[in-house]
């Protein structure tokens, strides 16, 4: 895994974001971005570049869900891994995220090691398919 | 009523009186009173058939008997459930820091004389001992860091019950003004696509461990 990836963290409370930005540099990710919603992180995404996507599911504007719906229909970013760390945890919308083609689903509250164990899993897993 | 004939009315009891006739007198009084109360009775008699009205309203609507049925006893308990993450974070953050703060003291004042006079056995023992609590350090940072995370949790949790209060507040004002809106939106069955925010404990439907997310996933081949 490639400690210097682009990663951008979406979630609309700045608490969340600072946690999980604090929990990557933790863990050696130092090239972190922020958005607060599907709507700004879009274009941020369409920008290039992003190795890594996680996000929450309930914001404001656009929602994780769609967000990782638009990301899996742009053939620029269609295989850019999706983490989903969010306090929805009903069955169905975690089947639902699935079907979206989401590659982790965290619920929070989560634990730091949590985060890494789903991290290392979503990497193996692609470095295992290429 | 007109002023001429407010007038009138005075000008009998006037005369009423000078002739203390008491049957008169009381006659033209009543007659005066009722210039006044007869359109304050008559308001009454609409308000009092408004608010019935109104009332019966409310009892047909689902989406008001959704609200005091359900909603609120479930703002209940997601208000409580604020109390207990707050309660908890603050638990684990003071937890922390009462772990940590004998270490940094240890680690500002654990200089021997020996390593201040550039031993170095001492220094290499202090160097060490420095290595381990600076490692015992960052975890307790980490777990400030974690603890911090109810803030995101209770902050769906408050807007959602700001929102139900909303709620309230129109169904009241409406009651108020009577012009209760015809029973719109209801309550609908919730599908994957709507948000709950953290699930609480009595949450039918919702999948409360990080493991039984992971057995799922695994079942869909995530």
């Amino acid at each position: 895994m490639n400690s210097n990836m682009k990663i951008l963290i979406v979630d609309d409370f700045s608490t969340m974001r600072r946690i999980i930005k604090n929990l990557l540099r933790d863990l050696g990710f130092n090239n972190t971005h922020e958005a607060d919603d599907g709507n700004t992180a879009l274009p941020l995404l369409k920008g290039g570049g992003f190795d890594f996507l996680i996000t929450d599911w309930n914001m404001p504007g656009m929602q994780g869900i769609d967000l990782l719906r638009a990301v899996r229909s742009d053939p620029n970013l269609s295989s850019l891994p999706v983490l989903l760390v969010t306090a929805e945890a009903r069955r169905d919308q975690i089947v639902l995220a699935a079907e979206a083609g989401v590659n982790g689903y965290i619920v929070k509250p989560f634990t730091a090691q949590t985060l890494k164990e789903k991290i290392d899993k979503i990497f193996e897993r692609i470095a295992a398919i290429s | 009523m007109e002023t001429a004939e407010r007038l009138a009315l005075a000008r009998q009891l006037v005369t009423a009186l000078e002739a203390d006739n008491e049957e008169q007198i009381i006659h033209f009084l009543r007659a005066i009173q009722d210039v006044r109360s007869t359109p304050l009775i008559r308001h009454l008699a609409e308000l009092t058939r408004d608010v019935h009205q109104s009332l019966l309203g409310l009892s047909a609507d689902p989406q008001l008997v959704e609200l005091t049925k359900n909603n609120m006893p479930d703002a209940r308990n997601r208000l409580s459930y604020v109390i207990e993450k707050t309660e908890d974070s603050a638990h684990r953050t003071l937890a922390a820091v009462e772990d940590m703060m004998p270490l940094a003291e240890r680690l500002a004042s654990g200089a021997s004389e020996q390593v201040l006079a550039g031993d170095p056995v001492a220094i290499r023992t202090y160097v060490d001992e420095a290595v381990a609590t600076g490692e015992v350090l960052r975890g307790g940072l980490t777990e400030v860091l974690m603890a911090q995370e109810f803030q995101d949790l209770t902050g769906q949790v408050i807007r959602r019950t700001i929102d139900l209060v909303s709620e309230v507040e129109k169904k009241l004002v409406a009651l108020i003004t009577s012009e209760l809106p015809a029973s719109a939106e209801s309550s609908r069955p919730s599908g994957p696509n709507d948000v709950n925010g953290p699930a609480m404990k009595s949450d039918v439907g919702a999948i409360h461990h990080q493991d039984d997310v992971d057995a799922l996933l695994a079942e869909l081949g995530v």
